[in-house]
């Protein structure tokens, strides 16, 4: 039978696809070109991915302060859920800001604040992944991940406050975006149905990961 | 076709093709897991015959 998180997030996320392909509105500025009424959707999925990806890396970093304070496996096991999800979340970010670009600033990649933080913070989580999967399992690899995890969270508030630190010049994002009310509604209900499939994963991986647990002390 | 429809269906297909693949994942792990267990369950049966 399906679970009512599952069930909630595959309602929330019909629904969400349903608002940004028939609900928000599709206004074209005379600047942006034909292909601007098809593109704009990227963003509402592309946001709410780049948020879910930020929540995770702070999870991460939760987790891992407190695994060095507790050495609870538990803290572990979340930490290393949240950074599975916030490169999950993030390589999504990756992938549909280039399909974005190309049409609207005519060039998939271009090396601005934002672009380049947010690579480096993905390249950073997937370096934490490795550790943990290579290490040898146990205390020192916990702990060694931990540390990462705490180190690699400098990079996060870099990546929220760098269309700030640098340069306008330099900037491609931009800084505020006023926006219709039609697609404010779309946003949110993007960002619940976002909420509401990561709650969904994280459960799922939690649970797999507290049966491992328990079977690795069983062998 | 228009060229923003396929930008467009590209993200989106992107955006579900990452999520199965992770969905993926976790159902093989459940399999691994579910493998563990039933091996568990073989021995515990094996070693409780044996000491009966």
């Amino acid at each position: 039978m399906i679970s009512l998180p599952a069930a909630l997030a595959s309602l929330s996320m019909l629904i969400a696809i349903g608002a940004v392909f028939l609900y928000a509105p599709a206004d074209t500025p005379p600047q942006m070109g034909s292909t601007w009424p098809y593109v704009q959707r990227i963003f509402y999925f592309h946001v709410s991915a780049a948020l879910s990806a930020g929540i995770s890396y702070v999870l991460v970093f939760v987790g891992s302060v407190q695994y060095l304070r507790t050495r609870a496996d538990r803290w572990d096991r979340f930490a290393g859920i949240s950074a599975e999800l916030g490169v999950l979340f993030s390589a999504f970010v990756l992938f549909s800001g280039p399909i974005w670009a190309r049409p609207i600033w005519g060039v998939f990649w271009r090396w601005e604040p934002r672009l380049t933080t947010m690579l480096i913070t993905f390249t950073i989580y997937v370096a934490y992944l490795m550790v943990r999967s290579y290490g040898e399992p146990g205390e020192r690899t916990q702990r060694f991940a931990a540390v990462v995890g705490v180190i690699a969270f400098v990079n996060v508030p870099l990546v929220h406050y760098s269309i700030n630190m640098w340069a306008a010049d330099q900037q491609q994002h931009p800084v505020q975006v006023e926006l219709d009310p039609a697609m404010q509604q779309t946003k949110l209900i993007c960002y619940f149905a976002f909420a509401c499939l990561y709650f969904l994963l994280f459960r799922l991986r939690l649970q797999q990961e507290r049966q491992a647990a328990r079977l690795q002390v069983l062998q | 076709m228009e060229t923003g429809l396929t930008y467009l269906a590209i993200a989106y297909g992107g955006f579900f093709a990452l999520l199965a693949g992770y969905v993926f994942r976790i159902a093989r792990r459940n399999d691994e897991l579910q493998a563990s267990v039933e091996a568990l369950e073989v021995r515990a049966a094996a070693s409780t015959r044996d000491g009966s």
